[in-house]
């Protein structure tokens, strides 16, 4: 990897020297030899012009440094398994983005009931049940939808009534995978044209210098470093050179790729459906037991994408829930949302990441609400960390400061299946 | 990094990615050509894993000049296919594994 301290100036300089135009002519057929020494064939070299290929391919192995840059980055872009709106939850306000195949989590519990496991098990049905074999389509399906159930992993039904004391599905279906920013594009565009330029530049002088070297097939291995002898370059190539390549165009380009990227999968906007049955509380409130149903859009936006540094974004999220309590005959219709500040970065494969916001519900009952789970306001923060590949491990913690509902903890373990255990490579 | 020889004056010139199903992320594809005539031209697009995506520019007939394909994957171990067509017809198409650059002279 070329880092921005690793400049490195040196000069291509080829003097001229004064060679009959019949020599320079002749060394095209010598051009074209070493061309097809190198190993190309006819069709792939300029009829025209072959000292010019030449000078191309000599500039390729001179910056072939500059260009490879080993990196071991990759933004996690995909949801955890973790449910939203449970004491698992596993961010201050969930991503409404997909797991692209499948996810699990465990996650233990804790709030003022005591405390709980809760398994989540996430599946892409577009993915899993697609007999589409494209994998444009199959991309697009990994980034669309999925959906989750969760259950408490000690017990179904603790209190012996013959009912699932608490369990949920969870739908999130993600309207912009796969957006791109135009501007990072042209950037890197501007780019690229920058360092081609220099190098046309440099094979110029190449190519002059080719059309009079004494010996063009040798002097390509001088200036490419592939054999070198004392004072083998002034005798191949009939002069002295000095290379010139300013590498930090190089990693002005890494820069703006890496930004491109990041801009693809830093934005998203969708929808976030929650069904839940039984008693969030875990046994703390009595009769809280209900049927509830929460359709919202969840969106989220990370500021100045980069693979390289810390970033920061939000996320929020809007919603109306309707729950109908199971042992009494009270029912409500709420309003549920939440907004949080993230921020992390790019670490191995996966995404560090802290968050911290505030979740609020809201209606117009002013009674009960403590069954219902409403007219509250709650801080959250949670940090998700990186362990390997397509693990990590997740801390929650929320703590009301508004309402009658309790405060969590949540330590999770997150594990996702790529695509790849799904689709064949071509 | 691959020198690929020379493409003729005049071409158009398209590369098509199609990421690994298993890549880590986004992979970034870019095409740019500039010549001795000051003219230039490039064309980017990022390419979701399991995707596939094209960009396309059209080099001028005379001057001579050189253009390259630059593949940034997400990750190291990334892998795809790249193909690049010259005015409609196949010029290379390999499977690449990491970042990967491809340079043509044009003359």
């Amino acid at each position: 990897m070329i880092s921005a301290r690793q400049v490195v100036l040196a000069a291509l300089t080829l003097t001229a020297s004064v060679t009959p135009l019949a020599a320079q002519q002749s060394n095209q057929p010598r051009c074209r030899a070493a061309l097809l020494t190198r190993g190309l064939k006819a069709a792939e070299i300029s009829a025209d012009d072959p000292c010019m290929t030449l000078a191309v391919a000599v500039v390729d192995a001179i910056t072939a440094k500059a260009w490879l840059e080993p990196r071991d980055i990759q933004p996690s872009t995909a949801g955890k398994a973790t449910p939203a709106g449970t004491p698992a939850q596993a961010s201050a306000v969930p991503t409404v983005q997909p797991a692209p195949v499948a996810a699990a989590a465990l996650a233990a519990v804790a709030q003022d009931s005591g405390a709980d496991v809760i398994t989540a098990i996430s599946i892409n049905p577009g993915t899993l049940f697609s007999n589409s074999d494209d994998p444009g389509t199959m991309a697009r399906l990994a980034r669309l939808a999925d959906l989750t159930i969760f259950f408490p992993a000690n017990s179904l039904d603790q209190n012996k009534d013959r009912k699932i004391d608490y369990a949920g599905l969870r739908a999130r279906i993600n309207f912009t995978a796969g957006s791109q920013s135009g501007t990072l594009l042209r950037r890197v565009n501007e780019r690229l044209t920058t360092i081609l330029r220099s190098e046309l530049d440099i094979a110029n002088r190449v190519h002059d210098a080719l059309l009079k070297a004494p010996d063009p097939a040798e002097c390509v291995q001088q200036l490419t470093g592939e054999n070198t002898i004392v004072n083998g370059i002034v005798k191949s190539c009939g002069t002295e050179p000095a290379l010139l390549v300013n590498t930090r165009n190089y990693q002005l380009f890494r820069d703006a790729a890496a930004a491109a990227r990041e801009e693809a999968d830093a934005r998203y906007f969708g929808l976030d459906l929650r069904f839940d049955y039984g008693d969030p509380t875990l046994g703390r409130t009595r009769n809280a037991a209900a049927t509830a149903l929460q359709a919202g859009l969840g969106f989220g936006r990370r500021f100045q994408p980069s693979a390289v540094r810390m970033t920061s974004g939000l996320r929020g999220r809007a919603g109306i829930r309707y729950v109908s309590l199971r042992d009494t005959t009270l029912s409500d219709w709420q309003f549920d949302g939440g907004v949080a500040f993230e921020t992390g970065r790019v670490m191995q494969s996966q995404r560090l990441e802290l968050s911290a916001g505030l979740e609020f519900r809201y209606s117009g009952k002013q009674d009960n609400t403590e069954i219902l789970r409403t007219r509250y306001a709650e801080f959250r923060a949670a940090a998700q960390v990186p362990l390997a590949n397509a693990t990590s491990i997740g801390v929650s913690v929320s703590a009301p400061f508004y309402g009658d509902i309790s405060p969590t903890l949540s330590i999770s373990g997150n594990w996702q299946q790529l695509l790849a255990a799904l689709l064949p490579q071509r | 990094m691959a020198f690929k020889g020379n493409i003729a004056k005049g071409s158009q010139v398209v590369a098509e990615l199609k990421v690994g199903d298993s890549a880590a992320g986004s992979a970034l594809i870019a095409l740019a050509f500039v010549d001795n005539d000051g003219g230039d031209g490039a064309q980017s697009t990022t390419v979701a894993p399991g995707a596939w995506d094209r960009v396309s520019v059209q080099t001028n007939p005379l001057p001579t000049g050189m253009l390259r394909v630059v593949i940034d994957f997400n990750a190291d171990n990334d892998s795809g296919r790249l193909v690049v067509r010259v005015n409609g017809d196949v010029r290379n198409d390999e499977t690449i594994s990491g970042d990967t650059t491809w340079s043509y002279s044009l003359a």
